[in-house]
């Protein structure tokens, strides 16, 4: 009776065995591929940013929101801003913020208030991990990373 | 380190490199099971077979008719009660000892069980059976009543007949003598030669059967030499000789009269490459990967020299060919120019055996061609060398055959007739006799006898 | 990286699937029912769940795809291991679970450690004193000389010797740049390589030096030195094709294993007998003949696969193994250091090559060298040094993920 339900199994489960196998190769493969995928991805957004700016006040809407900082970005309310603050206080292309000798610099571009911990920046200043900017009447933090700050030539 | 990006494009291009050696791995492993499977598993070697035989009752094998040519009673062999009819099909048929290849061999799978799908198992087991291993029934196109009367109108002569129906492949009959009684085989003291079965082991010099080769080349390439044969001729630093001085001829009366001479200069004017590339059409140089039997390679070479480019066109030098072959070629030109793939299996258990996707039938010659050589080798029976071949009732198309080949230092003559029946009776015939001499004088009587029996 | 727990945890549970039901099917083949194969069944899928889910929590960085991958192919091997002799399977599980061990420590050594550096010559010194070693103590298996007896175990130096060979080929090539510094190392890679041959392991000679050899490329860049490398190789071949006989054989076998059926040829006819018995589907797992096949149990496992599971079944497997070099490949190409980028690349190539080395082998696609199936053959020794080379890959995968991680930590994920 064993010996007969064995082999009728035997010879049907190769089947499943097949079917198994080809599923599980299937997800492994679909799976990891998409995994590594947006893995990268994720890191590679991340990895091209020198640091954030994180929106402390004057934009009740997106408090706490951390905008990523590129090489070299315009600060600014126009559309064509790399960071974008939409505020009546802050001009279309308030200010510039970019990388130079390894440090990230605040350079104002025009009439509208720009502050650095609280002391109107008219010039060309270094930011630091930690200072508070305030664009017209919009205060963010910045944030740059440790192994960028004061190495980088 | 010197080049960081470097190293991971290299790594990169490692990664590819593996991917494709997988790639291959599998496309290999895949093309090969499924190639040459059927050929790994139905040997005599094969120890699953063994083993089954010792253990599990084999099914029936019967002919088209319905008669049985072997059965099991227990794990005992029996065959067919006549001697004339188990030793006519005992080539086909094979043996259980793993001394030949045959039915018994190539269909073991179905013999004995060992491919049964789960859902049949099951039948059975509801059906109140035992499936510890019990095979299913074979049935062959071999026509048994057919092959003991070919065997005994060989007369023991050595040699091979074999008969098929070209328009199907189907073969129903293929007798080889030397042969062996399977009831006896274990103890029998054979010569050696019984063993091999002459139909599709045996490598035959073609001699002028192969100016079918020629013939159609020339036909394709448009070629009508005009020659006048004096009964011999200097090629190539090699003397090419005819029976006699055939005068001036045509291809269409060279062929019917087979004129050595005008084929040995049709074949130099056709050139090597296009006469190889035509016997290559015709399955010379290539494996056969058939489903149902294990036919030996056939052989076309050449040297660069003229000479033996003369004699190749005419089957000698190196051609080699089995009778199963050349009924093949003779089968191809009657089809319209379709090699059918022989076929030795028409049922398994009453249902038909599927073929899907794996049949070998290839187109050798446009129907044109196939058409005109069909002519000439008409020609050949009603006024050539080949009327000892025709009968009444039937139009015979065919070619003798008339091949040398030295033997302990004595020259002989194999003995060929190749031919076929018109469409109303599709069936194709190759025989041969070991070193009897003319085609004209052995084979294609023969010929006549069995071509006689099947409009009966 | 949750998302993905949804996938892993159906392969993983897909597995254990594969595992309960081959191994229940085995239960009931002698016709009785067999209750160490549902013991053994259950306990290998408690194991395989309880070392992902200690590995998952104890190192929350670690590679999982590859883990699963080489899970499955161990489940493949033990069960086939199983219905070739229950002993087998047994002991084999047995050095699973020690390996597992083994290959925590790997992972753990290599996600501290920098590099060997001061190490290298210890190495070296071992990886050539192991291969020695089994010239002058071993006793022949099978015409290779590869075995030592150590009381009741017998140990395979060459598979460990592997491990060494690799660390110290990735700590050359990771601190030498000019080429006249690269004489030890090719020194040291010719010796293991003659070493080898001596031994009559071809077959490991061949993946030493393939495995060399697609190391110096990548890692120097330099082609035509490779080709070279590939030349001395193709040179080296030719010679022992003529002087040594047993080298002769195996090409001739490969070029046709039937005309010397009862012979030499014997196991490559008998493996592709297996192969065709099988078909695309297979026979069903119990129902094909491994014992006629010489060495089925270790090198020829993969026609036993292909017999009894089908071609279809064994190209999966095939891609499994792929997976692992793609993972594999990846967690190199992701390294921050070159040494570890060059110990993960090694241990890919290796393993890699070792599978179609073998398979290549068995399907007749390249001659025939035996040596074993990684992760499916019986074998301690080489599932341990499989396991150590799976433990190397999953440290560096760690040291690179936490790195990614501490990334993320630091700009947070949601950045704009």
């Amino acid at each position: 009776m064993l010996n007969s339900l064995y082999r009728v199994l035997s010879v049907g489960l190769k089947y499943w065995f097949l079917l198994l196998a080809a599923v599980l190769a299937g997800i492994l493969v679909v799976a990891s591929r998409r995994e590594y995928r947006e893995r990268k991805a994720l890191l590679g957004r991340i990895g091209q940013y020198v640091g954030y700016l994180e929106i402390l006040r004057g934009l009740p809407q997106a408090q706490g929101v951390r905008i990523g900082i590129a090489r070299e970005n315009t600060v600014g309310s126009g559309k064509g801003a790399d960071i974008i603050l939409r505020h009546p206080s802050v001009q279309r292309a308030h200010a510039l913020l970019y990388m130079q000798n390894g440090e990230l610099v605040l350079s104002p571009l025009s009439r509208g208030v720009t502050k650095i911990n609280g002391r109107h920046a008219n010039n060309a200043y270094t930011v630091h991990t930690g200072d508070h900017i305030a664009f017209g009447e919009v205060e963010v933090r910045v944030f740059v990373r440790p192994e960028l700050e004061g190495g980088e030539a | 380190m010197k080049n960081e990006r470097k190293f991971r494009r290299n790594m990169r291009l490692s990664l590819g490199f593996f991917v494709s050696l997988f790639v291959v791995l599998i496309a290999y492993m895949g093309y090969s099971v499924l190639k040459n499977g059927a050929a790994w598993y139905a040997t005599p070697y094969n120890p699953r077979i063994a083993s089954a035989r010792a253990n599990l009752d084999g099914g029936t094998i019967f002919d088209r008719n319905g008669v049985a040519l072997a059965w099991s009673e227990g794990t005992t062999r029996r065959y067919h009660a006549d001697k004339s009819v188990r030793r006519a099909c005992s080539h086909v048929v094979g043996d259980i000892y793993g001394k030949t290849i045959g039915a018994e061999t190539t269909f073991a799978k179905y013999l004995y069980g060992l491919d049964e799908s789960a859902i049949s198992l099951l039948e059975r087991i509801l059906a109140g059976e035992d499936v510890s291993g019990s095979g299913r029934d074979v049935t062959l196109t071999i026509d048994a009543k057919l092959s003991e009367y070919i065997y005994k109108k060989m007369q023991g002569r050595r040699g091979s007949v074999v008969v098929l129906n070209y328009k199907t492949g189907e073969v129903l009959a293929s007798v080889s003598i030397l042969t062996f009684d399977p009831n006896t085989v274990k103890m029998d003291e054979l010569e050696d030669s019984a063993l091999v079965d002459r139909a599709t082991m045996g490598r035959y010099p073609p001699g002028s059967i192969m100016k079918i080769v020629t013939a159609s080349a020339a036909v394709e390439q448009n070629l009508d030499l005009t020659y006048t044969c004096t009964g011999s001729e200097v090629i190539g630093g090699q003397s090419v000789t005819c029976t006699k001085a055939h005068g001036t001829q045509n291809l269409e009366q060279a062929f019917s009269n087979s004129c050595n001479t005008y084929f040995a200069n049709l074949s130099v004017s056709l050139g090597g490459s296009v006469l190889k590339r035509q016997a290559e059409k015709f399955g010379f140089n290539k494996t056969f990967a058939y489903a149902d039997l294990t036919l030996y390679r056939s052989n076309f070479e050449l040297s660069g020299e003229a000479g033996d480019l003369a004699w190749a066109g005419i089957g000698q030098y190196n051609d080699l060919v089995s009778p199963m072959h050349a009924a093949l070629m003779a089968a191809a030109v009657a089809n319209g120019g379709v090699m059918c793939e022989p076929r030795l299996l028409k049922s398994v258990g009453g249902n038909a055996v599927s073929r899907w996707g794996t049949d070998k039938s290839v187109r050798v010659l446009s129907a044109e061609t196939a058409q005109a050589v069909k002519q000439m080798m008409g020609k050949v029976v009603q006024q050539g060398t080949g009327t000892s071949a025709a009968v009444s009732g039937a139009v015979v198309y065919g070619k003798t055959g008339t091949a040398e080949y030295t033997e302990n230092g004595e020259v002989k003559n194999h003995s060929w007739f190749v031919g076929f029946l018109d469409e109303d009776h599709p069936y194709a015939v190759s025989v041969l006799f070991e070193g009897a001499g003319f085609g004209s004088a052995h084979a294609a009587p023969m010929a006549a006898e069995v071509f006689e029996y099947l409009l009966k | 990286m949750s998302r993905y727990q949804k996938s892993t945890r159906a392969i993983l549970l897909l597995e254990q699937l594969f595992l309960l039901s081959a191994f229940s099917l085995l239960s009931i083949r002698t016709g009785e029912v067999d209750f160490l194969a549902i013991g053994l069944g259950a306990g290998l899928c408690a194991f395989n769940l309880l070392q992902y889910g200690i590995l998952r929590v104890a190192f929350r960085h670690m590679d999982r795809f590859v883990l699963l991958a080489a899970q499955f192919l161990w489940d493949v091997g033990l069960v086939v291991l199983y219905r070739i002799r229950p002993s087998y399977a047994l002991k084999q599980a047995a050095i699973l679970a020690g390996s597992t061990l083994a290959m925590v420590a790997a992972m753990l050594v290599i996600r501290k450690s920098r590099n060997f550096g001061k190490w290298n010559w210890a190495f070296m010194g071992l990886a050539v004193a192991l291969l020695g070693s089994t010239l002058v103590l071993s006793r022949t298996i099978g015409g290779a000389k590869n075995w030592i007896r150590l009381g009741p175990i017998s140990v395979q130096p060459s598979e460990f010797a592997k491990i060494f060979f690799l660390m110290s080929s990735a700590y050359f090539l990771s601190t030498r740049d000019k080429l006249f510094s690269f004489v030890p190392y090719v020194a040291f890679a010719g010796a293991c390589a003659v070493l080898l041959v001596a031994a009559k392991e071809l077959g490991t000679g061949l993946l030493f030096c393939g495995t060399f050899l697609i190391l110096f490329f990548a890692a120097t860049g330099r082609v035509f030195l490779t080709l070279f490398g590939v030349g001395v190789f193709g040179a080296g071949a030719c010679a022992s094709y003529y002087v040594f006989p047993h080298v002769r054989t195996r090409v001739e076998v490969w070029l046709d294993p039937w005309a010397s059926y009862n012979a030499q040829g014997y196991q490559i006819v008998q493996g592709l007998m297996a192969l065709a018995s099988g078909g695309l589907f297979g026979v069903g797992l119990g129902n094909g003949m491994p014992e006629v096949i010489p060495a089925s149990h270790t090198d020829y496992i993969f026609s036993v696969i292909g017999e009894e599971f089908g071609i279809l079944f064994a190209a999966i497997v095939n891609v499994f193994y792929l997976v692992f070099i793609v993972r594999g490949m990846l967690i190199a190409l992701d390294a921050r250091e070159t040494y570890d980028a060059l110990l993960v690349f090694g241990c890919t190539c290796m393993l890699s090559l070792q599978a179609f080395i073998i398979i290549g082998g068995v399907i007749k696609l390249i001659p025939l060298t035996g040596i074993t199936l990684p992760f499916i053959s019986y074998g301690g020794s080489s599932l341990l040094s499989s396991m150590l080379q799976l433990g190397i890959l999953e440290g560096v995968a760690i040291k690179n993920s936490r790195r990614e991680e501490e990334e993320l930590q630091l700009m947070g994920e949601d950045i704009l």
